[in-house]
C-alpha cells in the first residue's frame, strides 16, 4: 500500500525516533497515564526551546510535509478517522468524520475554508495559548494538513483579542512559513495553494461558538447562527467551512507521521490519544501538561501538580472540563478517569480538559454563582432562554449564596436550568445551566443549611419568619 | 429565466449580504419569486384537500410536494418547506414571535419548538420549527409533554422582563404575547427580582416606542434592513442588556416605517398618533382601498362612531403584500380637519356663506343658464372615485361640454383608447418576475413606497436596476444612466447587455414624462422586441394619483395647469391644483377646504374616501372598491349623488338613482369595472405608440412630488403628516 | 363576651355620631372636604339610611370600631394630610392584611385618598412609612392635589359637566371656514 510505504519511508527517515517509545497495541490495557517524553506531541509546551521555524524543524515539524500533502485528501481523512481523534474543543466530535463532511465539489464553485478556533475563552482553559506561543508551527503545519484534508482554499485562525503575545508569535510563525514557501502559493512545493490568515477577535466568550465565530470573522456581531444549515454547507461567507480547535489541528501532522495506530494506542477505546490538561485552582503547582487520555484524575493532580493544597482529603470539588461542565465532589474525583466517556458517566464532561480544583476553603456556592455571573455577562442576547434565563440564574444564585431564599427555590432553580438547557440556539444556554445543576446535584445540603441559617438569623433579628427578597413576609400564612 | 434568478440568489450567498438569505434559500422560503409564491400559496391553501382520502389512495403526489405527518395527520407540503409551514398546512397552531413570512428567519424567540421523530427516534432536543427544513421521513409532534414544557418555559422567560402594563398598553387586545401567554403560558410567574427597564427611543413623530416591553424578536430590525432598506434599527448591547434602537438618536428615515407597528408582536412599537385613543375591540373594521398613491393598497379602516381612528394594511400579495406607506397609514387625521360640511355659495361681498342644499344647487343652475357647452369645463381631482367621475362626465356631456379632464394625468398618455399605453402592464407582482428594471423619470420611493419595496426585493435578488433621470437614493443601488433618454450605451455597457438579454424587461415610466421621452423608451424596446417574452409588455406607467387610471378609463383627458381663458362655468370635482382664471363661475365638489374651495363660487360638500362606497382603479388597471366606514360630516353627501341632484336641478337628470345604477353605467363605459379586484389580462407588447419628438439635451427627468408626506388635500390637512414633514426636514 | 361588650360600646358611640351626621349636618359639616363634594346634594334622609345600611352591613364596625386586629396590638403608624390613619400589626396576621388605614369619614371614603407616599407602604411595595422615613418626592412628581371626591372624570363625563359647567364638544371634526373676502 502506498500509504504504508510513505509512512515507512517517512518514519525511517525520522529515525523511528518516536516510534521506539510507542506502546504495544493491546486491547486489555488497564492503566493509563504516565506518558513518556517520547510520546509527547507538544515538545515545547513550556517554551524552553526556540518556538519558531528553526527550532520547530529541529523538533520534527514540517518534516516531509510535502509527502503528507501529496498523499491526498482521502488518505488524510481515513488516517484521522483511524486515529480516533476526537475534537479537543469540548464537544468531542470525531475529527476525521467532521472533516469528511466537507463537500468534495461545490457545483457553483464556492471555495471551502478551514477556520481554527483559537478563541480560548472558557474559564480555566489555557492549553491553546501554550501551543500558539511556544509551538506555533505545529498549528501552522496542522492548518495546512487539515486544509488539504478538507479541500480548503484558505485557513483563518480566529484568535481571541486578549492573546496579544500569542498572536504576535503566531503571526511571526505564519510569516516564516510563507517566506519558506511552506504555505501560500504552491505550499511546500506540492502545487497546492493554501493561504493562512490570523484574525483576532475582540474578546467575547460567545465568539468561541463556531457559528458566532464565523459571524465575527465576517465582521458582524458575534451571534450564533441557526443550524441547519451547518457550516460544512454554508459557513464563512456562505462557503463550506469547518471550524476546529487549535489542539485538534495541531496534533494532526504528528498523527499522520507516526500513524493512527500510535495515537490510538493511548487512552481507553473511543477516547484515544494524548491530551493537554490545564490544571488550576487549589493545587500546589498549577500547570498545563500533556498526558494520556483516561488518566485517573487523582493521578493527574498528584503527579503533575504536586497535589491538592492541604492534601487530597482537603479536596472539596473539581470542575473537570472548564467552567461549563458540572462539578464533581470528592468521592467521585477519587477514582474517575479523565476521558469523554468516563466523565459523561458521572454526569459531567471532559470539555476542554481544564481541571479546576477547589479545596475546602472554597465557598462552593459563591464559586458557582460567579460562574453564573460569567454566563450572564457573556450571553449574546439573541435567543430568549439564555438572554432572560442567565441573569435570572445569577440573581437566584446570589440569593443562594447568602441564603436569602426559600427551600422550595432550590427545586425551582433546578427547573429553571432545565428550562434553559436544550432550548437555545447555541450551547451557551447549556453551559450556563450545567454548573448550577452540578451544584444542586452534589451540594444541595450545603445550600439548604445556608437557607436555614439565614432564616434563623432573620428570626432573631426581626422576630418573624423571613421571606425571600428581603421583605418581611411570613411564609406560613402568618400563624408563626 | 428562473434559473438565472436562482443563480443570482445563489451568488448572494457569497456576498456580504449575510446568512439570512442563505438560510432562506435553503428553506425555500416562499416569497422571493412570484411563480414560487403562487405555487406554494396554492399548495398551502389546497393542502387540506390534497391529503389523500380513503377513496382515492392512488392519487399521485406531485413531484414538488412531499408528505409528512403532523400529530398523526398526514399533510402534503412543497419540498423545501420548513417544519412550521408543514404545521400551518396541517392546521396545527405553532406559537411564534420572531417568525414572519415576509422576513428572513431569525429563530431567536424559541417559542416555536416542536419535537421531530424519524426512523432513528425522537430528536434529542426540541427544534425551532421556523428554521428547521422538513426532511423526508420526519414526523412532527407538537403536543408532547416536552414541547408543552418548552413553550411554557420560554413564555416564562419572555415574561420575566416584560412589564405588566397591559392596561396602559396600546397593543392590549391585539398583542401576540398576551394571546400566547394565555394559551401556552403558566398561570403565574416565579420571578421576584427587579425587572429590566429600557430607555425609550425616539423614532420620529409616527412610531412610538416603549422599549421596556421589547422581547427582542428583531422583526423590526429585519424589516428595516430587508424590506424598508434603511439600516436604521439594530441591536446594541448583549445579553440581558441588549436593546433595539438606532444607537444614535435618529429618525427612522423610511416611507414605510409604520409597518414596524404591525410587525411588533408586543407593544414596544406602537402608533404615535393613535396612542391611547381606543381599544381594538371598540373599533369597527372596514375593508377599503388607500388613495394616497396610485397603487391602491388594500387597507382596513378602523373607525369608532364618526371618527376614523386608524388605518392598517390588508394582505394582498398582488398589490401591497403586507405593507402600506406611512402616508396611507397616518394621514387619516387629515379627514377630521378642514372639512367641508355645509354647502356654501358666494353671497354679498363675494364671501362664501353657508346655504341650504337647494339654494346651492339652484345657484349653480342659475349660473349655468345660457352658458353654452363650449364655455363649460369639468375637471376631476386626484382623489375622485370612478362613480363621481362618470356622473360628472355624463352631466357635462348632457350640458354639451366636451372639456372633461382630470388633473395629474401625465402628458405622456397618447391614446386613452388603448389601455395598455397608460397602465402598469406587467402588473405590480410582475416586478417579482422581471429580469431587468429600467426607471425613467420616476422616484418610486416617494411616488409609491410599497412598489419601491418590491423593486428592492428584486434588486436584492440581483436584478439590475437602471435609472434615467434624477439620481436619487431609492434605498438600493441603481445604475444611473443619465438625466434623460437616450441611453448612452457606452457608459453603461453592462446594463445595455442585461437589457439586450432580458426576456422580461420592465420599464418604469413616471407619469409626467412627455411623449418624446415615451417615444425614446419605446425605441429602446423596438430593437429588442424579438427577445421579449410573449404576453409581456415592458411599459409600466407609474401614476401618482388614485383617480388617474379610472379617469382615463372613463374617457377623461389630461388637464392643463390652468383652465383656458373664456370658460364661464367650471366644475371642480376635488381638483385643487388647477388655476382658474377670473370670470369663471366655479363649482367645487369636494371634501376638504383647500385651494379649490377658496376659488369656488359654490361649494358642494362631498364625502372622503372613507365615507363612501367608491371604485378606484390602480395604476395596473385593477378596479377595487373602497367601502364606507363612517358617515360624511355634517351635510356632506356622496359626490355622485350631489351630481345626480344637480343634474335634476339643471334639467338634465342623470339616469341612475342608486349605487347599482351608477356602477352598471360604469360597466357600460368600460368593461374593466365588471372585474373588480382583478388586474387586466397581460397584453403583448404592440410596439411604439408615441410620436417621436425631441428631448432636450440637458433635460433631467424628475418626479413632481416634492414632499412625500403632503401630496393631496387629506395629507395636507393632516397633523401627523405635517409633523413627519418637519421631522424629516430637521433631520 | 368581652368582645360583645366592646362592640356594644362602640355601637352606642356610633349611633350618637350617626345622629349628629344626619340631623346636625349643616352645622357639623364644616370641613373643607364637605364643601368640595357638595355638588351632588342628596337629601339628608338618604344619608342617614345609607349610614345605617352601612352600619348593619358591618363595614363601619369593622373599619372604625371593632376591627378584629385592633385587639391584637395594632400599631398606629401615622396619619396623612387627608386624615387617614394607618395601622399595622407586625406579627400574627395573614400577610397582606397586616396594614390598613381608617379614613376620617367612614361613610364616604375612597382608597384614592391615600397619598402616594403612603400608598407604597400600605401596599407593601416598601417598608418606609412616611411617618418614620422621610419621603423624598420623585423627580417626575406633578403638583400634588388634595383628595377630591370624583377628582378625575373621563372626557365627556356627565359629572364633568356638572363640575366644570361645560359641555363636551361632540363634533369630531373641524370644519373649514372660508377666507373672508
Amino acid at each position: 500500500m502506498a500509504t504504508v510505504a510513505l509512512r515507512n519511508s517517512a518514519l525511517s527517515a525520522l529515525g523511528r525516533r518516536v516510534l521506539g517509545g510507542a506502546r504495544a497495541f493491546s486491547s486489555e490495557k488497564t492503566s493509563y497515564g504516565n506518558l513518556s517524553d517520547e510520546d509527547r506531541i507538544f515538545t515545547n509546551l513550556y517554551g524552553r526551546h526556540d518556538p519558531f521555524l528553526k527550532g520547530a524543524v529541529k523538533r520534527g515539524d514540517w518534516y516531509r510535509t510535502k509527502d503528507l500533502v501529496l498523499m491526498g485528501r482521502d488518505w488524510i481523512i481515513s488516517e484521522m478517522k483511524a486515529s480516533g481523534l476526537r475534537g479537543r474543543g469540548g464537544a468531542g466530535f470525531p475529527s476525521g468524520l467532521k472533516w469528511s463532511f466537507m463537500p468534495k465539489e461545490v457545483p457553483d464553485g464556492r471555495p471551502s475554508y478551514l477556520v481554527v478556533n483559537a478563541d480560548e475563552s472558557e474559564p480555566g482553559t489555557c492549553k491553546d495559548r501554550e501551543i500558539m506561543r511556544h509551538d506555533p508551527h505545529k498549528l501552522v503545519e496542522g492548518c495546512l494538513i487539515a486544509g488539504v484534508g478538507m479541500g480548503a482554499r484558505a485557513g483563518y485562525i480566529y484568535i481571541r483579542g486578549e492573546y496579544v503575545n500569542e498572536r504576535l508569535a503566531l503571526e511571526k510563525a505564519v510569516a516564516e512559513a510563507y517566506e519558506a514557501g511552506l504555505i501560500g502559493k504552491n505550499a511546500c512545493g506540492t502545487g497546492y495553494d493554501y493561504d493562512l490568515y490570523v484574525h483576532h477577535g475582540a474578546g467575547a466568550y460567545i465568539c468561541g461558538e463556531e457559528t458566532a465565530l464565523i459571524e465575527s470573522l465576517e465582521g458582524k456581531t458575534g451571534k450564533p447562527r441557526l443550524k441547519p444549515p451547518f457550516p460544512a454547507g454554508v459557513g464563512l461567507y456562505g462557503c463550506p467551512t469547518t471550524v476546529t480547535n487549535v489542539e485538534t489541528v495541531a496534533v494532526a501532522p504528528t498523527i499522520l507521521r507516526r500513524g493512527p495506530e500510535w495515537f490510538n494506542s493511548f487512552g481507553r477505546p473511543n477516547n484515544a490519544g494524548t491530551k493537554l490538561f490545564c490544571i488550576s485552582g487549589h493545587v500546589n503547582r498549577p500547570c498545563t501538561v500533556e498526558e494520556e487520555m483516561s488518566i485517573p484524575l487523582r493521578e493527574l493532580i498528584e503527579k503533575h501538580c504536586g497535589g491538592v493544597v492541604g492534601g487530597w482529603d482537603n479536596l472539596l470539588a473539581i470542575i473537570p472540563g472548564g467552567s461549563s461542565v458540572p462539578l464533581l465532589p470528592k468521592n467521585i474525583c477519587d477514582d474517575v478517569l479523565m476521558d469523554f466517556d468516563a466523565l459523561r458517566e458521572v454526569q459531567s464532561g471532559l470539555g476542554t480538559a481544564a481541571v479546576i480544583v477547589m479545596n475546602k476553603s472554597t465557598d462552593i456556592v459563591e464559586a458557582i454563582s460567579r460562574l453564573s455571573y460569567f454566563y450572564k455577562h457573556e450571553s449574546c442576547g439573541q435567543c430568549t432562554p439564555c438572554r432572560e434565563g442567565a441573569p435570572w440564574l445569577f440573581e437566584m444564585m446570589e440569593r443562594m449564596r447568602t441564603g436569602d431564599a426559600r427551600l422550595e427555590e432550590i427545586d425551582m432553580l433546578h427547573e429553571v436550568t432545565k428550562q434553559i438547557e436544550g432550548h437555545t440556539i447555541c450551547a451557551l444556554g447549556d453551559a450556563a445551566a450545567w454548573p448550577v445543576q452540578g451544584l444542586i446535584r452534589h451540594f444541595r445540603p450545603e445550600i439548604e443549611s445556608r437557607i436555614n441559617q439565614w432564616q434563623d438569623q432573620k428570626q432573631l433579628e426581626f422576630g418573624g419568619t423571613a421571606g425571600f427578597g428581603g421583605y418581611n413576609s411570613p411564609v406560613d400564612g402568618g400563624r408563626a | 429565466m428562473e434559473s438565472s434568478r436562482a443563480l443570482a440568489r445563489l451568488w448572494r450567498l457569497t456576498g456580504p449580504t449575510g446568512l439570512t438569505q442563505a438560510r432562506a434559500m435553503l428553506l425555500g422560503r416562499p416569497c422571493w419569486s412570484q411563480q414560487q409564491t403562487q405555487q406554494q400559496h396554492n399548495s398551502f391553501s389546497s393542502s387540506s384537500s390534497s391529503v389523500p382520502e380513503e377513496s382515492d389512495e392512488e392519487k399521485k403526489m406531485p413531484d414538488h410536494m412531499m408528505s409528512t405527518i403532523v400529530n398523526g395527520k398526514e399533510v402534503w407540503v412543497p419540498k423545501g418547506s420548513s417544519v412550521m409551514q408543514a404545521c400551518d398546512a396541517a392546521g396545527v397552531d405553532i406559537p411564534r414571535f420572531c417568525y414572519h413570512p415576509k422576513l428572513s428567519v431569525a429563530g431567536n424567540c424559541r417559542m416555536c419548538l416542536v419535537d421531530l421523530e424519524n426512523e432513528r427516534g425522537m430528536s434529542p432536543k426540541p427544534v425551532a420549527s421556523c428554521a428547521m427544513p422538513l426532511a423526508p421521513g420526519t414526523t412532527i409532534l407538537t403536543d408532547t409533554d416536552r414541547v408543552k414544557k418548552a413553550r411554557e418555559g420560554v413564555m416564562e422567560f419572555l415574561l420575566l422582563n416584560h412589564p405588566l402594563d397591559c392596561p396602559i398598553c396600546d397593543q392590549g387586545g391585539e398583542c401576540d404575547l398576551q394571546d400566547q401567554a394565555m394559551h401556552y403560558g403558566s398561570d403565574r410567574g416565579r420571578f421576584v427580582g427587579q425587572k429590566r427597564t429600557v430607555v425609550d427611543k425616539n423614532l420620529g413623530p409616527l412610531v412610538k416606542t416603549v422599549m421596556t416591553r421589547c422581547i427582542h424578536c428583531t422583526r423590526c430590525v429585519r424589516y428595516a434592513k430587508e424590506v424598508a432598506g434603511v439600516e436604521d434599527l439594530g441591536v446594541t448591547g448583549r445579553g440581558g442588556a441588549s436593546e433595539i434602537g438606532t444607537y444614535v438618536n435618529k429618525l427612522m428615515e423610511s416611507e414605510l416605517s409604520g409597518n414596524v407597528i404591525d410587525l411588533c408582536p408586543v407593544g414596544a412599537l406602537t402608533s404615535k398618533p393613535y396612542a391611547f385613543t381606543a381599544r381594538q375591540w371598540e373599533l369597527k373594521p372596514t375593508e377599503s382601498v388607500d388613495v394616497s398613491d396610485a397603487l391602491g393598497c388594500n387597507i382596513r379602516v378602523d373607525s369608532r362612531g364618526t371618527e376614523v381612528l386608524r388605518i392598517l394594511p390588508r394582505n394582498n400579495e398582488e398589490v401591497n403584500e403586507d405593507w402600506i406607506s406611512d402616508k396611507a397609514r397616518f394621514q387619516y387625521d387629515g379627514l377630521q380637519r378642514q372639512r367641508l360640511n355645509v354647502p356654501m355659495a358666494k353671497g354679498a361681498g363675494s364671501v362664501l356663506k353657508p346655504v341650504k342644499w337647494e339654494e346651492a344647487l339652484t345657484a349653480v343652475a342659475e349660473a349655468a343658464e345660457g352658458v353654452s357647452g363650449e364655455d363649460m369645463a369639468a375637471y376631476g381631482g386626484k382623489l375622485a372615485d370612478c362613480e363621481s367621475l362618470i356622473a360628472l362626465k355624463d352631466l357635462a356631456n348632457r350640458l354639451g361640454c366636451e372639456t372633461v379632464q382630470c388633473e395629474d394625468v401625465g402628458q405622456g398618455v397618447p391614446d386613452a383608447d388603448l389601455r395598455s399605453t397608460y397602465l402598469f402592464n406587467p402588473t405590480l407582482s410582475g416586478v417579482d418576475a422581471a429580469d431587468v428594471i429600467l426607471m425613467v423619470g420616476t422616484n418610486p420611493r416617494v411616488e409609491a413606497p410599497v412598489l419601491n419595496a418590491r423593486i428592492r426585493k428584486a434588486q436584492l435578488e440581483g436584478v439590475p436596476i437602471g435609472m434615467l433621470g434624477e439620481d436619487v437614493d431609492l434605498t438600493y443601488p441603481t445604475t444611473h444612466l443619465g438625466g434623460a433618454p437616450p441611453l448612452s450605451a457606452k457608459k453603461n455597457a453592462d446594463f445595455s447587455l442585461a437589457l439586450d438579454q432580458a426576456r422580461r424587461p420592465l420599464v418604469l415610466v413616471g407619469a409626467n414624462c412627455d411623449p418624446a421621452v415615451m417615444a425614446e423608451v419605446e425605441e429602446l424596446f423596438e430593437k429588442r422586441r424579438e427577445t421579449i417574452e410573449d404576453g409581456w409588455n415592458p411599459i409600466s406607467v407609474l401614476h401618482q394619483s388614485a383617480s388617474t387610471v379610472g379617469a382615463l378609463d372613463l374617457g377623461y383627458g389630461a388637464a392643463p395647469k390652468a383652465v383656458p381663458e373664456g370658460k364661464k362655468l367650471v366644475f371642480l370635482l376635488g381638483a385643487d391644483e388647477i388655476d382658474v382664471p377670473e370670470g369663471a363661475f366655479v363649482v367645487y365638489i369636494g371634501h376638504h377646504g383647500d385651494k379649490g374651495a377658496c376659488r369656488a363660487d359654490v361649494v358642494l360638500p362631498a364625502a372622503a374616501f372613507t365615507e363612501k362606497h367608491a371604485t378606484y382603479v390602480n395604476t395596473e388597471g385593477r378596479p377595487q372598491h373602497a367601502r364606507r366606514a363612517i358617515a360624511p360630516p355634517g351635510e356632506a353627501r356622496d359626490d355622485w349623488k350631489i351630481l345626480r341632484a344637480l343634474s335634476e336641478v339643471m334639467g338634465h337628470a342623470l339616469p341612475y338613482d342608486d349605487l347599482r345604477g351608477v356602477r352598471s353605467r360604469l360597466c357600460e363605459v368600460s368593461p374593466t369595472f365588471e372585474r373588480i379586484d382583478e388586474a387586466p389580462q397581460k397584453a403583448t407588447y404592440l410596439g411604439p405608440k408615441h410620436k417621436k419628438g425631441k428631448v432636450g439635451a440637458k433635460t433631467v427627468l424628475r418626479t413632481t412630488i416634492e414632499n412625500f408626506y403632503q401630496t393631496d388635500v387629506i395629507s395636507r390637512a393632516s397633523l401627523a403628516m405635517a409633523k413627519a414633514t418637519q421631522a424629516r426636514a430637521n433631520q | 363576651m368581652a368582645l360583645w361588650r366592646e362592640t356594644g360600646k362602640a355601637g352606642l358611640a356610633l349611633c350618637a355620631r350617626l345622629a349628629a351626621r344626619s340631623g346636625l349636618r349643616a352645622s357639623v359639616a364644616s370641613s373643607q372636604q364637605h364643601q368640595q363634594r357638595d355638588f351632588v346634594k342628596l337629601p339628608d334622609l338618604s344619608q342617614a339610611a345609607n349610614a345605617i345600611g352601612t352600619f348593619l352591613d358591618g363595614k363601619v364596625m369593622e373599619a372604625k370600631y371593632i376591627h378584629p386586629y385592633m385587639f391584637k396590638q395594632a400599631e398606629f403608624v401615622g396619619e396623612d394630610y387627608n386624615g387617614n390613619k394607618y395601622y399595622e400589626i407586625k406579627k400574627g396576621v395573614l400577610y397582606g392584611r397586616h396594614r390598613w388605614f381608617v379614613p376620617p369619614d367612614i361613610f364616604e371614603y375612597s382608597p384614592a385618598s391615600v397619598p402616594p407616599e403612603w400608598h407604597g407602604w400600605l401596599h407593601n411595595i416598601n417598608n418606609d412609612a412616611p411617618s418614620r422615613v422621610k419621603f423624598i418626592e420623585p423627580s417626575y412628581k406633578t403638583e400634588a392635589t388634595t383628595y377630591k371626591y370624583l377628582g378625575y372624570q373621563p372626557k365627556g363625563s356627565y359629572r364633568k359637566k356638572l363640575e366644570f359647567g361645560r359641555k363636551r364638544n361632540w363634533k369630531k371634526y373641524q370644519a373649514w371656514t372660508p377666507p373672508s373676502a
